[in-house]
């Protein structure tokens, strides 16, 4: 029967099982020499430390010291719709993506056709290192990647060194608009950067929703709560939404009484930084952020 | 009579090589340009080690699961429109979107490592909540009112859920936009696997029921003095409808539009004999699903764009057309 003709592929060359983010234990090829990547944050990783992937996800979000590096890489498709056609067309003996129901879904068909799919999740600070390490042996430059990550964890100390956790301003971050937004929890990468220096994030005060990155808050809550510092993150970005944003902040008289509003410590966190994960740019972020905090405790 | 018997098997005949055609355009074509002689080759498995994978995991499934899934849905909503004296039925009524769509979006945002188990939890979410319909609209058999209503019900109750899903997890639900638009991406295998034995029940069942279907037009007076247990046959036509519709949404997500569009556009061209009408529309269906999907993937290759926008685009205006030229007549 036609339909029935299921082909199983061998791999050339020996496969070694690693787990990946999802717990799936996946067969992945000791020297990997093609791997397509379906989101932006892992392909900037590897080609941070010397990697060059055989295909990318189509995206206006890679940071712009990478550009020149992957202009050529052929696209595959936008990180929610991968072309699975086009992915096996480019020949790839990987495919590296994030937990998402359409990377997910590649798994099975691909696995077919004789490539595997690694999941690989950057949530926290320590995924940023761990990812460093893996894609520095997949890449075949381990010793970049050991520089890279030490330059990091050097940079990391040093931002980090007076830090009393939990002594920071009381923050709030705004994922969306003030008409229709979300609080970043501390489940979410803004949120663990914000822990890690020391700022107190008012939605985990008590927020009974432990699994979510971002959930939404009652305005009553937020008035209790009194944040001293309001950080934003917008999906578009540009000074129209800001500007648009600290208005309707300063004439709501919600929002006008909350500390700060009054002391004008709301800022605007850069989209290039926190709407995608900063992947080895992780130390620009916790510097911005960084700033934020001391402006926001300075000015008390 | 004869004249028009011959001329319902010319359309009959014509919609077969129609169909015929579209499953080898869409093996044909996509993002890696193959020649139809190439593709033939390698669903019949020979052909390099790549062209292979590429027509045999890919395109061969995918065919597959268009033609299946669009036959299934314009069946679907032809009987519904017949069994519910109501133009506007479609498989959303009797529940089966909502329950599908809840419980897909759930595993989804909730457990997205589970994504391969979307089919099986859409499918228990379809049947679910056409369950649920089915119990509030009961009364000795299905009364097709309550069961407008009840469907009504369910669909805003599980609406509510899909809400509430949305605003607690806002960072991942771009992941399920695709789903919910209705598409075919990376469908394979397994995928047929799970739509083939359903399908198969329900489109043998519904074509061995088209006289019966012809019955219920009449009325229900009508249809009882003509020896038909109309009660019976409506639950049985409703229940093949829902087996149709939730094994469909389950592997190709919240497609709208065939359902209701198709079986109007074929009542339209070449009347309602139910006979003649059901598998027209299962054919047709088959046709437009199978195209748009081609098109939807090539258009703008390496992006897809999901299959339902180029439905509603390109099949709404030619319904309206059909329909205008229908009321000048």
């Amino acid at each position: 029967m036609l339909w029935l003709q299921k082909h199983k592929v061998q791999q050339d060359g020996s496969v070694v099982p690693l787990v990946d983010s999802t717990g799936t234990v996946v067969q992945v090829p000791v020297q990997p020499k093609r791997i397509i990547f379906l989101n932006a944050s892992n392909l900037e990783i590897f080609t941070a430390v010397g990697g060059k992937a055989a295909g990318k996800t189509t995206s206006t979000s890679y940071p712009e010291d990478i550009l020149p590096l992957i202009k050529d890489i052929p696209e595959i498709g936008m990180i929610h719709s991968p072309n699975v056609e086009q992915i096996l067309g480019l020949k790839p003996d990987l495919l590296i993506g994030v937990n998402v129901p359409f990377h997910i879904m590649l798994r099975k068909p691909m696995e077919m056709a004789g490539v595997p799919l690694y999941i690989n999740m950057i949530n926290s600070y320590e995924d940023v290192l761990k990812t460093i390490d893996l894609f520095g042996k997949f890449a075949g430059k381990p010793n970049e990647a050991a520089a890279k990550r030490a330059k990091i964890e050097a940079d990391y100390a040093k931002l980090t060194s007076d830090v009393v956790t939990g002594h920071g301003p009381r923050t709030l971050i705004i994922f969306g608009s003030p008409d229709s937004f979300n609080m970043a929890t501390e489940k979410s990468f803004v949120g663990d950067l914000l822990q890690r220096l020391g700022g107190i994030n008012i939605a985990d005060g008590e927020s009974k929703a432990k699994d979510s990155s971002y959930i939404p808050l009652s305005m009553e809550y937020i008035t209790k709560a009194d944040p001293e510092l309001i950080l934003v993150i917008t999906m578009g970005d540009g000074q129209t939404v800001m500007d648009k944003l600290r208005s309707e902040l300063d004439t709501n008289s919600v929002w006008k009484d909350v500390q700060a509003v009054k002391n004008k410590h709301v800022y605007q966190l850069p989209g290039n930084l926190f709407t995608v994960n900063p992947g080895t740019h992780i130390i620009e972020a916790m510097k911005q952020l960084r700033g934020y905090l001391k402006e926001a405790s300075d000015g008390k | 009579m004869v004249n028009n018997k011959n001329l319902h098997l010319l359309i009959l005949v014509g919609l077969c090589v129609a169909l015929v055609l579209a499953g080898l355009i869409s093996i044909a074509s996509g993002s890696v340009s193959l020649s139809l002689s190439q593709s033939l080759a390698a669903a019949l498995g020979e052909g390099d080690k790549d062209t292979l994978r590429i027509v045999n995991l890919l395109r061969l499934p995918r065919t597959i699961v268009t033609a299946f899934v669009g036959a299934n849905l314009a069946l679907a909503g032809c009987i519904l429109q017949g069994v519910l004296h109501n133009p506007l039925a479609d498989p959303g009524i009797i529940g089966v979107s909502a329950g599908a769509g809840l419980f897909a979006m759930a595993l989804m945002l909730i457990i997205p490592e589970q994504t391969a188990l979307v089919p099986i939890a859409a499918f228990c979410g379809a049947i679910l909540s056409t369950g649920i319909v089915f119990y509030l609209a009961w009364e000795k058999g299905i009364n097709p009112l309550r069961m407008i209503l009840a469907g009504v019900a369910v669909a805003t109750f599980f609406g509510g859920a899909m809400s509430a899903l949305n605003v607690f997890y806002a960072d991942r639900i771009q992941g399920t936009v695709m789903w919910m638009a209705g598409g075919f991406q990376g469908r394979s295998w397994n995928h047929v696997e799970l739509l083939l034995p359903y399908s198969a029940i329900g489109i043998l069942g519904t074509l061995l029921c088209a006289r019966q279907l012809n019955a219920l037009q009449l009325g229900d007076d009508m249809a009882k003095s003509l020896g038909i247990r109309v009660m019976r046959v409506r639950t049985i036509l409703i229940f093949l409808s829902a087996l149709l519709a939730a094994a469909s949404v389950s592997v190709a997500g919240m497609l709208g539009f065939v359902g209701l569009i198709v079986p109007h556009i074929m009542r339209l061209l070449i009347g309602s004999d139910h006979e003649i009408l059901l598998p027209c529309a299962a054919l047709a269906g088959a046709i437009v699903v199978t195209l748009a999907d081609t098109a939807a993937r090539t258009l703008f290759s390496p992006l897809e764009i999901p299959v339902g926008i180029f439905m509603s685009f390109l099949g709404a205006p030619f319904f309206l057309y059909l329909l205008k030229r229908r009321l000048g007549a």
